[in-house]
């Protein structure tokens, strides 16, 4: 047997010293230090991903202009015809009462032709349908609580029609004029031209004085908000109905009484409306009750005036 | 076992010939080589992560943080020509406020017609109070003469006669302040302006109906005509 040592073997003339191989291994860990350290630092945010996926599409501008201002409020009062057709439709209006809302749709119709012409002098394209958030969001469900309808998904009951669809469906109709005189008001800071906070406003006083006249067509004594005289320091009014309490116990009564003399309970205190709710426009949420009272409540919806998540903005064409 | 060490001499034989630092230079090729192959899998990672960390498509960002409107150049104090109208607007507020305060005082409304006049009249000083509290010093804190003298007689009177009349001034006010709305820069005034216009229209409202409107469009009626700023100069 030969073991020869091939000469090939050898990576130098002489044999590696010990001392030779730590300068070797020192030298590569040096450059590979300083090759590291000159390579600029990237800070990765997001997941490592695996495999080739396709990127994702890039989501169109969505810039709040004056004609996406004025797009949106066009849109709110499609909404709002929707809603006054609801109640004509559910509310089994008197012909007096059904001539109030015949009058605020087309009302309503008039603002959406002069926004329209808004939008266009803004540079945008007119808006010409409903606002597909207000209606899923805030008139579906308001609109199952006027009808009723069967249980859904994990619901443990059916939804009752109302017991007084009349007033629910006058409450929907007052709430969407409240709605539009404040939805102008509140565009009025947005909007980037002095003529444009003119034209809105126009739609703000108009839709406010229907809200009034419906609020006094549903009490005549609702005038002033009571809450709205304390704070001008003038006395409540003795004519404006005071809203019931749940108050129906009375400490001071003879224990004494027969157990058969049950003190009635006190009727459900509604919502009221009035045409002088505030001393300055309000731009807080319009609370609507609607519904048959249940637990000693009935079902509450806030409606907001539009934000960032219902403005209809120019990238979209499609009604 | 015979092992032969030949080979050895044969390859320094080979080698003798070549140089110390021919083999110095392998050496550090041999150094080089390993720090680049150890750097490798590093480098790899470098390369995947540049993609995972692409840039968000302008899209996106435009999502996450919507542009500005323009009225972000508008400034919130009132500017100067501001200040002149907001002083006119609080002169015609403390004028209507001071035809209320007659009307009341010659006791031409009873119960809660009264007690909702009352509350009207309460609005319009409340409206001049917000204004100063707006412009400040700059505030007139008086009342339009003029308006006050030509409208004085039409607050006298049967409680019909006078409603329908302090209903024509709030129109007046709902067309004066959307007017001045048109001419105003400082988002604060604009913000307060419409605040005050949107309850003024409500107000004309409920005194068309107090007046006795029969029909709806009586009492939606809002055919005002807005005040010059210019006929109604503060002294």
């Amino acid at each position: 047997m030969n073991n020869q040592t091939s000469p090939d073997t050898f990576i130098s003339a002489e044999p590696l010293s010990r001392r030779g191989l730590l300068r070797v291994g020192g030298l590569t860990i040096g450059l590979a230090t300083l090759a590291a350290a000159c390579v600029t630092e990237a800070k990765e945010n997001e997941p490592a991903r695996v495999g080739d996926v396709t990127p994702p599409t890039p989501l169109p501008d969505a810039v709040v202009t004056d004609g996406v201002l004025f797009r949106t409020a066009a849109s709110v009062h499609y909404s709002i015809i929707d809603a006054h057709k609801m109640s004509k439709e559910l509310g089994n209006l008197s012909p007096a009462q059904t001539a109030i809302v015949d009058a605020y749709i087309a009302a309503n119709e008039a603002a959406i032709r002069d926004l329209a012409r808004s939008t266009t002098d803004a540079g945008s394209k007119p808006w010409t349908c409903a606002n597909p958030r207000f209606d899923r969001v805030l008139l579906a469900p308001i609109r199952d609580r006027i009808a009723g309808r069967p249980r859904t998904g994990s619901e443990s009951a059916d939804l009752e029609p109302s017991d007084d669809p009349t007033r629910d469906a006058l409450a929907l109709a007052h709430a969407m004029e409240t709605l539009a005189a404040e939805m102008h008001q509140s565009l009025v800071p947005q909007l980037s031209l002095p003529k444009y906070r003119s034209a809105v406003m126009q739609q703000a006083q108009a839709a406010a004085r229907r809200a009034a006249a419906l609020a006094l067509a549903i009490n005549p004594a609702n005038i002033v908000n009571p809450l709205s005289l304390e704070n001008a320091n003038v006395s409540t009014p003795t004519t404006v109905e005071v809203t019931t309490t749940t108050a129906a116990q009375d400490i001071t009564q003879s224990t004494d009484a027969p157990a058969t003399t049950v003190a009635a309970a006190a009727p459900f205190g509604f919502q009221q409306y009035y045409a002088l709710p505030s001393q300055f426009g309000s731009l807080n949420a319009v609370q609507l009750a609607v519904g048959v009272p249940s637990g000693g409540a009935q079902f509450t919806i806030n409606l907001e005036t539009p934000s960032l998540n219902s403005f209809v903005y120019d990238y979209q064409t499609e009604c | 076992m015979d092992i032969k060490q030949a080979a050895l001499p044969t390859a320094a034989a080979h080698t003798a010939g070549e140089s110390a630092p021919m083999a110095r230079r392998r050496i550090l090729a041999a150094g080089v080589s390993g720090a680049a192959l150890s750097m490798l899998p590093w480098l790899s990672d470098r390369a995947g992560a540049q993609a995972r960390t692409a840039p968000p498509t302008s899209g996106s960002e435009t999502v996450t943080t919507p542009a500005p409107t323009t009225t972000a150049a508008a400034p919130k104090r009132p500017t100067t020509a501001d200040i002149e109208l907001l002083a006119v607007a609080q002169s015609i507020e403390l004028a209507i406020r001071d035809l209320y305060d007659a009307t009341l005082a010659a006791n031409s409304f009873e119960g809660a017609t009264a007690e909702a006049i009352t509350a009207i009249r309460e609005a319009h000083e409340a409206y001049a109070q917000s204004i100063s509290g707006l412009i400040g010093s700059d505030a007139p804190g008086i009342r339009s003469d003029k308006l006050y003298n030509a409208q004085r007689s039409n607050f006298s009177g049967s409680a019909a006669a006078v409603a329908q009349s302090a209903a024509d001034l709030e129109n007046v006010a709902v067309a004066t302040h959307i007017d001045i709305l048109g001419s105003l820069i400082g988002v604060d005034a604009t913000g307060l302006i419409a605040s005050i216009l949107v309850v003024e229209a409500r107000h004309a409202t409920v005194l068309n109906t107090i007046a006795g409107a029969s029909t709806l469009s009586n009492q939606l009626a809002s055919d005002g005509v807005a005040l010059s700023p210019a006929d109604y100069p503060v002294k």
